[in-house]
């Protein structure tokens, strides 16, 4: 136990420098709008309150091991004894080290299509609703008219229906971050109903190895907290020259909406006949609205 | 820094711990080959940027959590003494399992904060078999796992509903198991900011021997201990409480920061390298999806605030009965939550608790999918 007084007083001067570190990390993602790339935004603010934590507890760390240092008194009493051996303490410091020399030596990035076939990225059908058999008797109930009809459904997916029913009525669907998961979700639930329906999405480009040239896919991830837990969702993209755009380029399309069929499922495509290069939006992943309110601006 | 007490030697060379780690190291290894061997070489730049972005963003997600967590399992230490402890916790086991069962509505934490504050629990005097109960249900019997998951399943929202009543079956199943079987201290030796040890007042305070009571507890005097030294007015009582209580949570964040780490770090690492529809492709057995669902919830160590909307990405290919498995399972036991009850608990009694979780959620999860109505 009697460890040099150098060895401890090193070991506290280092935890003091990893708390500072990852606070600094913190604020500098904050600041830079980093942070995007890691946390959902209704998560931020926690985050950016443990960073605060974070200098309060590097600031009290390094002023009681200055005062402890310099032989002053001091309130704070540290148990925390360092591994004994040299390489156990070089092992335990470089793993606290480890995330914050990655945070700054590796450039900050969001997640793209790589992470996205890993995830999955399902294009037929929507990724939120139980698909349960839905027959027609069912949709009459709702009102009864030949709307209704096309966008048959049942208890568990009676709001889709009705967003559905309402981009159907729409001269034109302009799919914003609010709302995005949602209105996909509509879309590939009623594929078929949308035929030459003007549309305008951005979004990163995804490939899969079974796609024709003309062919990719319209893509935004969607995230509850962290980027763990991420879902891609997107619409199958169809465009003469498409192959000249790059996968993980960020682009705006404007085009007609489809239905076409993709590894043996019918799904949502959308024939584009503008694309726009664009930079990723500064919200680089989009969060569902639970409570639809987007559908007043549609 | 106190040259007068021998170190407590066994802990860092305790066998059955370096074994485990081994063991999970090894395992973990041949994983990696295994799913590298589906990889493209050449991508390692990208799969650094991908694990960079998991990584980091794990641990932030976590960090609010493990803070709150610290902070109050230090608060707890300094303020509430152990006799507090136990006077709240009935003495007839099962309402002491049911009242831990709820104590998530006290305290609606995930896994991440919850471990730091149950190992001072335990410490503390809690029973082993309450604070088990405790650290099962506390991240899903609790409002707001409660309202993520009935927000996730908007469409069937009787789902959260079994979610909480499965959860606290499990729970009080284990603790119940744990209270008649297990005797032993499953604990490992206390750490250092621990009960047992004197702090705040001069470098050189005395050290308080722990006494071990019962299954583990732990009981020093250190509350009422630093009471006495301090001889001064309260206003500077108080202020040696909370400069005692940020000690305690400086030396717990780096306790507690290691081994979330090493957890954080394996699992972004397996989502950087392990394809999901690989996987799907083997869950489709009526048997097997409850499998491969605990398999999932296991490896993606996701908190369990977010687990449900990726619990209903899977809507479309599995029954309602493997989501509920994976909603219950994923915050009970996965990689990172494993390596945490590592910090508390020996290696073996975490073995037995994996064991005890696997089976009793298989089986819960089984019944409940053919009695309660799904939909």
């Amino acid at each position: 136990m009697n460890q040099p007084k150098a060895t401890l007083f090193r070991h506290a001067v280092m935890q003091t420098l990893i708390l500072l570190g990852f606070a600094i990390y913190i604020s500098y993602l904050s600041l830079s709008g980093h942070i995007n790339y890691y946390i959902a935004p209704r998560m931020q603010s926690y985050v950016e309150l443990s960073a605060a934590v974070l200098f309060l507890m590097a600031a009290y760390h390094g002023y009681h091991t200055y005062r402890q240092l310099r032989g002053l008194p001091s309130s704070a009493h540290f148990h925390h004894k360092p591994p004994r051996s040299a390489l156990a303490r070089g092992v335990l410091n470089s793993l606290f080290l480890f995330p914050v020399l990655l945070g700054f030596l590796v450039p900050d990035s969001f997640i793209g299509s790589a992470l996205a076939s890993k995830k999955g990225l399902s294009l037929a059908g929507p990724i939120h609703t139980r698909q349960i058999p839905v027959t027609l008797s069912s949709s009459v109930k709702v009102s009864g008219t030949s709307l209704a009809k096309l966008f048959p459904s049942d208890k568990y997916t009676g709001e889709y229906a009705k967003l559905g029913m309402k981009l159907y009525q729409t001269d034109h669907i302009q799919v914003k971050d609010h709302g995005y998961v949602e209105i996909l979700t509509a879309l590939q639930l009623y594929p078929g109903n949308f035929g030459s329906k003007p549309i305008d999405i951005s979004g990163f480009i995804y490939r899969e190895p079974s796609m024709k040239p003309n062919q990719f896919v319209i893509a935004r991830f969607n995230i509850q907290c962290c980027t763990a837990d991420a879902m891609p969702l997107g619409i199958l993209v169809e465009m003469s020259g498409g192959d000249q755009l790059k996968t993980d380029s960020w682009v705006h399309l404007s085009g007609k909406l489809g239905e076409t069929s993709y590894e043996g499922n019918p799904v949502l495509k959308l024939d584009a006949e503008k694309a726009e290069p664009i930079t990723a939006p500064d919200n680089v992943y989009v969060q569902p609205s639970l409570d639809f309110s987007f559908e007043d601006q549609l | 820094m106190n040259p007068t007490t021998p170190p407590p030697r066994r802990y860092s060379t305790n066998p059955g711990r370096i074994l485990f780690i081994i063991a999970l190291l090894a395992a973990l290894g041949i994983t990696g080959i295994l799913l590298l061997r589906g990889n493209d070489i050449t991508s390692l730049p990208n799969l650094l940027t991908n694990f960079k972005a998991l990584f980091i963003s794990i641990i932030l997600e976590a960090l609010p959590f493990m803070l709150l967590g610290v902070l109050f399992s230090s608060i707890l230490e300094v303020f509430v003494s152990e006799a507090t402890v136990r006077r709240l916790i009935p003495n007839n086991p099962l309402l002491a399992v049911l009242f831990s069962c709820v104590l998530g509505f006290i305290f609606p934490i995930c896994e991440c904060g919850l471990t730091p504050v149950v190992r001072r629990l335990i410490h503390k005097g809690m029973p082993l078999y309450t604070a088990i109960v405790f650290i099962l249900a506390g991240p899903i019997v609790n409002p707001v796992v409660f309202a993520a998951t009935y927000m996730a399943f908007r469409t069937e929202p009787h789902l959260a509903y079994y979610r909480l009543l499965l959860a606290t079956v499990v729970a009080s199943a284990i603790g119940l198991f744990i209270w008649r079987v297990v005797k032993t201290d499953p604990l490992r030796p206390a750490p250092s900011g621990v009960s047992g040890q004197a702090h705040a007042g001069s470098l050189t305070a005395v050290r308080k021997l722990p006494v071990r009571v019962h299954s583990g507890a732990v009981i020093g005097q250190t509350s009422r201990f630093v009471l006495s030294r301090v001889r001064s007015p309260r206003r500077s009582v108080i202020r040696g409480r909370i400069s005692s209580s940020l000690s305690h949570a400086i030396e717990e964040f780096f306790e507690m920061g290691k081994y979330l780490l090493l957890g954080g770090a394996i699992t972004a690492l397996i989502q950087c390298l392990l394809s999901r529809d690989s996987l799907i492709a083997l869950g489709g057995g009526p048997l097997s999806s409850h499998i491969f669902m605990m398999g999932m919830a296991y490896l993606l160590s996701l908190c369990s605030t977010s687990d449900a909307f990726v619990a209903s990405s899977f809507a479309s290919a599995f029954p309602a009965g493997a989501l509920l498995t994976f909603m219950i399972f994923g915050p009970m036991l996965d990689l990172k939550g494993t390596i945490m009850l590592l910090s508390v608990f020996k290696a073996k009694f975490v073995l037995l608790l994996a064991v005890l979780i696997i089976v009793t959620v298989f089986i819960v999860a089984l019944i409940a999918g053919q009695t309660l109505p799904m939909s």
